[in-house]
């Protein structure tokens, strides 16, 4: 399941990235597009989600440690 | 706080890794300096610093493509110096973690702060009509989510994204969270020695605790309630 999410949060975030640099020279500059709403709601949606799970896996697994 | 936990979600499992990138997160709004030396130079009249500086630079220097590289240099340089075999991927998270802010920006930031994408190549400036300001109800969702779970991240692994301003004071924060008040006073306190060779450190991230915390206040016009 792990591998799952981890995928799913670097899916998320490499569709942030080009969402935020990238669209408006390859795809469209409307600033009202719908297409670029819901894209970027679902990335940020999709990102949170899989950082909750990824976060709640490590916590339960009890890896890292606090050396400075 | 969503860069270290998004650093902790990568399995950095060193502090110092964590802490790069997380820095490298809140690194685009590092332009807050400018707003804080136009005040100054307009002798405190922070709305001719808003005007014709804040308005001007906030964005457009440290919000693009060249600064999240920058950010990827200077994070290798800094985690090369604890693990150099780990130091290209903690480069590339904190290069990540600088393009999510740009992101997060575009998506929460309003549509009336643009980022400039290619900046200097191009003075185009990108934002979305529909962003919802920083005041909406998403944002502060998002900023009780991640206070919800600093705590119970404290509260179960003894870490927390206090470690941004170092291993004590999360220590501190974990002991008060895990053990109430007195917890803190079961931490090991560091040599005399290990203090004043910290100092130097200490200073530039109270500083930046400082400046950050003006990054926050500045645009609302140091009333938070506006």
């Amino acid at each position: 399941m792990a591998k799952l999410f981890t995928a799913l949060l670097y899916g998320s975030v490499a569709e942030a990235v080009l969402l935020a640099f990238a669209w408006p020279f390859a795809v469209s500059r409307d600033q009202d597009s719908a297409a670029y709403h819901a894209l970027a709601v679902g990335v940020l949606l999709a990102f949170f989600a899989s950082l909750f799970v990824l976060c709640a896996l490590r916590l339960s697994a009890g890896r890292g440690d606090k050396a400075v | 706080m969503l860069s270290w936990f998004f650093a902790d979600a990568s399995r950095l499992d060193a502090a110092n890794e964590r802490r790069i990138v997380a820095w490298s997160g809140l690194a685009p709004d590092i332009d807050v300096l400018a707003y804080v030396g136009a005040i100054l130079w307009y002798g405190l009249d922070k709305d001719l610093a808003f005007e014709n500086v804040w308005q001007v630079v906030h964005h457009r220097y440290t919000h693009n493509l060249s600064f999240v590289l920058l950010t990827g240099i200077v994070a290798w340089l800094l985690a090369s110096r604890y693990a150099a075999a780990r130091a290209s991927r903690v480069a590339l998270l904190s290069m990540v973690t600088s393009a999510l802010h740009n992101f997060c920006d575009i998506v929460g930031g309003g549509p009336t702060w643009p980022v400039y994408p290619l900046w200097p190549l191009s003075e185009f400036g990108w934002t979305a009509g529909w962003s919802w300001p920083l005041s909406e109800w998403p944002n502060t969702v998002i900023l009780f989510c991640c206070l919800a779970a600093t705590m119970v991240y404290a509260k179960f692994s003894g870490r927390s994204p206090l470690e941004l301003f170092g291993g004590r004071a999360d220590s501190w924060f974990a002991g008060v969270i895990q053990q109430g008040s007195d917890g803190s006073r079961v931490a090991v306190r560091p040599s005399e020695a290990t203090v004043r060779r910290r100092l130097p450190l200490r200073l530039i991230i109270w500083v930046l605790v400082v400046l950050v915390t003006v990054a926050v206040l500045a645009p609302l016009g140091f009333r938070p309630g506006n």
